[in-house]
């Protein structure tokens, strides 16, 4: 939470609540992260833990509709995402920030050539000629390592296998030149194989063009292929966040320490598999206190304070209410 | 080896398909010859990426879908048995599938999915198939009178529960469970594979483990067979396989599963498969994965590898490990200086990706 000035991103207690029956609930709530320049953030958790929810509501996909309703900070180039009018967040997605899918098969319209997809993205956010449009498009396209760019701009989706397809939808992504990419699970869909290629290629865009990323997984893999820095997410709030070295080699969260022991390895001993007992909350069942006690080894009955993401170490944060203490506790 | 402990084999199992292209039809072989055996109270894991042909392999054993050669069961081929004769065999078969969202009626009380089987192949009263499904159901982990509840009322892995009850209900042999926890997260994910080893201890169960994800197949399997494009490219005991992957496919499936750890993820080179899985109407000549393989040489577009036994157990089809083309009645390798390389090293750096 520190170096505010040069942060590209800076979200402050972002909040998203939902109608349910007439009562607003937060299914996210005290999300506060910032992203550098040229730095990659992974959001991990499991599902239901509000790492897509935050990213919707940041573009504006959430939040603004009838029955829900958002709140907080979102800084971005001195301007608060939260509070764009509709024009100004037209051109801000894709523009500024871009975001790729989980899904690249229903991301993209069957009945239109992808080149001409890419190029209508284009036209939204510059005043250039179509014939100049489709030109840029096949730039894109040969930026993310299509293969023959000009002849495939004229194919339609279903020509495409998974992993191309998810690369037609990074080359729309970055089409526009946006300062950062939101990638929402990006390569869940796809085979282990085609998810190195997708992660080798997002590594290149990001050292090549300077972006910035928010990598929404569930992987814990993935984030340490990827990601320079991480917010772990447990039932709407983040609980942990930190560098990626720094917090996979000791964990200051019980649930991060969970979720990284439950990782089933290809190294190592074989042993029966870790699980975490019970299951997430529910956003009607959300506490005030700390969210993960229920599962927690190390809960005491002080657990059920209000919690806080406490910076402890510079750039360092920790919501558990007894801080690192729990760790004298740890079994082998 | 003894086969008398076998509990499902495959001789030459093949499955094609009509599709049309281009507006002809033209057959599609999705399955081309697999040989697999599967011993009593073993799991032998399947994996391989998606059009691989494990799926389509699954269908043909639970006779989902027609296919050729053999299969038996409890030594016994049903291969050719009639459907009337065969449904007195499926019992020793059942199958667990990956959507616990979709493979349950939601019109229908739990106990009412999980007795449907007991109606249709046993005698039992209904008393006696209400007492057999509150048995399976604490087999399972869950409490007995879940039986009278629906299925959205409970969660995805409790769902997953629900639906290994119903496969064990009758007593089978043989699980096929295809990608039966991939939608799980991974907690609860660890819980079911924990479910299937313990029953496997309990009842006796076998299972046919089919998963992409390679760390999972790692903690469940004793043996496993790696797929692509139809055929099993290597087998062999999880610990030979994971420790000394003898096939380059195998190699790069393992090097791609990402190690929850930077450093040594970091630290490792990344072998990156070239292009996409080839059209199965028409394989490539010689090896099917010659194309995409960093480690093709000229052989591999030429000649189909024989299977070739591995030390450590188990067989790879791959030309790294034969002792190459034979001229004269003798290997070319031997009448030259260097032998063909048994051990490939991985390529620095990232293979270029194109089609």
């Amino acid at each position: 939470m520190t170096n505010a000035k040069d942060a590209l991103l800076s979200v402050e207690n972002l909040r998203l609540e939902i109608d349910v029956n007439g009562v607003w609930t937060p299914v996210v709530e005290d999300v506060s992260f910032e992203v550098r320049q040229g730095e990659t953030l992974g959001l991990v958790g499991e599902s239901g833990s509000g790492k897509s929810v935050s990213a919707m509501s940041l573009m504006g996909f959430m939040g603004r509709q009838r029955g829900q309703r958002v709140s907080g900070t979102a800084t971005f180039q001195g301007r608060d995402l939260l509070r764009l009018n509709d024009r100004e967040l037209e051109s801000m997605r894709g523009n500024d920030i871009a975001m790729v899918f989980q899904e690249p098969m229903t991301s993209l319209d069957p009945a239109f050539k992808v080149g001409n997809q890419i190029a209508a993205g284009i036209r939204v956010h510059q005043d250039v000629t179509a014939s100049k449009a489709k030109e840029m498009a096949i730039e894109a396209m040969d930026k993310v390592r299509i293969p023959n760019a000009r002849v495939r701009a004229d194919n339609y989706p279903h020509e495409f296998s998974g992993g191309m397809r998810q690369r037609v939808l990074i080359a729309m992504a970055i089409a526009n030149n946006p300062s950062m990419l939101i990638a929402d699970e990006p390569t869940t869909a796809l085979d282990v194989s085609v998810q190195a290629q997708i992660l080798t290629l997002l590594t290149e865009m990001k050292e090549d063009l300077g972006l910035a990323m928010i990598f929404i997984t569930h992987n814990m893999g993935v984030v340490a292929d990827i990601c320079d820095r991480l917010a772990v997410m447990y039932a709407g709030q983040i609980v942990e966040e930190g560098d990626v070295f720094e917090t996979f080699a000791a964990p200051q969260h019980p649930y991060t320490d969970r979720l990284l022991a439950a990782m089933p390895r290809i190294t190592g001993p074989r042993g029966s598999l870790e699980w975490i007992p019970g299951s997430p909350p529910r956003p009607t069942d959300f506490s005030a206190g700390c969210r993960f006690a229920p599962r927690c080894r190390h809960r005491l009955e002080s657990c059920e304070r209000p919690t806080t993401l406490l910076e402890i170490s510079p750039g360092r944060s920790n919501r558990c209410l007894r801080g690192t203490t729990w760790m004298e506790e740890r079994e082998s | 080896m003894s086969t008398d402990n076998i509990v499902m084999q495959t001789e030459d199992l093949k499955v094609s398909f009509p599709v049309r292209r281009a507006g002809h039809s033209t057959i599609v072989q999705a399955v081309r010859g697999v040989d697999i055996k599967l011993r009593a109270g073993e799991t032998l894991g399947l994996v391989g990426e998606s059009g691989s042909g494990k799926s389509t392999l699954a269908r043909a054993l639970m006779r989902l879908i027609p296919s050729e050669g053999t299969v038996r069961l409890g030594g016994r081929d049903v291969s050719h048995l009639k459907a009337s004769a065969f449904r007195k065999e499926r019992k020793r078969i059942q199958m667990v599938f990956q959507d616990p969202y979709s493979s349950l009626n939601p019109s229908l009380t739990v106990g009412a999915s999980i007795a449907e089987p007991l109606k249709v192949h046993t005698k039992l009263t209904a008393a006696e198939r209400a007492e057999r499904v509150g048995e399976v159901l604490t087999l399972v982990g869950l409490n007995a009178d879940y039986a009278d509840r629906y299925p959205d009322e409970f969660s995805g892995g409790q769902r997953q529960r629900i639906a290994i009850a119903r496969a064990i209900v009758l007593n089978p042999e043989v699980l096929v469970c295809d990608e039966a926890v991939s939608a799980l997260d991974v907690s609860t994910q660890n819980q079911v594979i924990n479910l299937l080893e313990e029953l496997r201890d309990k009842i006796g169960l076998s299972y046919l483990f089919i998963s992409h994800d390679l760390a999972v197949v790692r903690h469940i399997s004793d043996y496993v067979a790696v797929m692509y494009l139809g055929e099993i490219v290597e087998e062999g005991p999880v610990d030979r396989i994971f420790e000394a992957a003898a096939h380059p496919y195998t190699q790069v499936l393992m090097n791609a599963v990402p190690i929850p750890d930077p450093v040594a993820q970091r630290a490792t080179t990344k072998l990156l498969l070239r292009g996409d899985i080839p059209d199965p109407t028409n394989p490539p000549v010689g090896c099917t994965f010659h194309q995409r393989c960093p480690f093709a040489m000229e052989i591999c577009g030429q000649q189909v590898p024989p299977k070739v036994e591995i030390p450590g157990g188990g067989i790879a089809k791959c030309h790294l490990h034969t002792s190459g083309p034979v001229l004269a009645g003798r290997p070319i390798s031997t009448l030259t200086e260097s032998p063909a390389a048994t051990s490939p090293v991985p390529v620095s750096g990232h293979s270029e990706f194109s089609l």
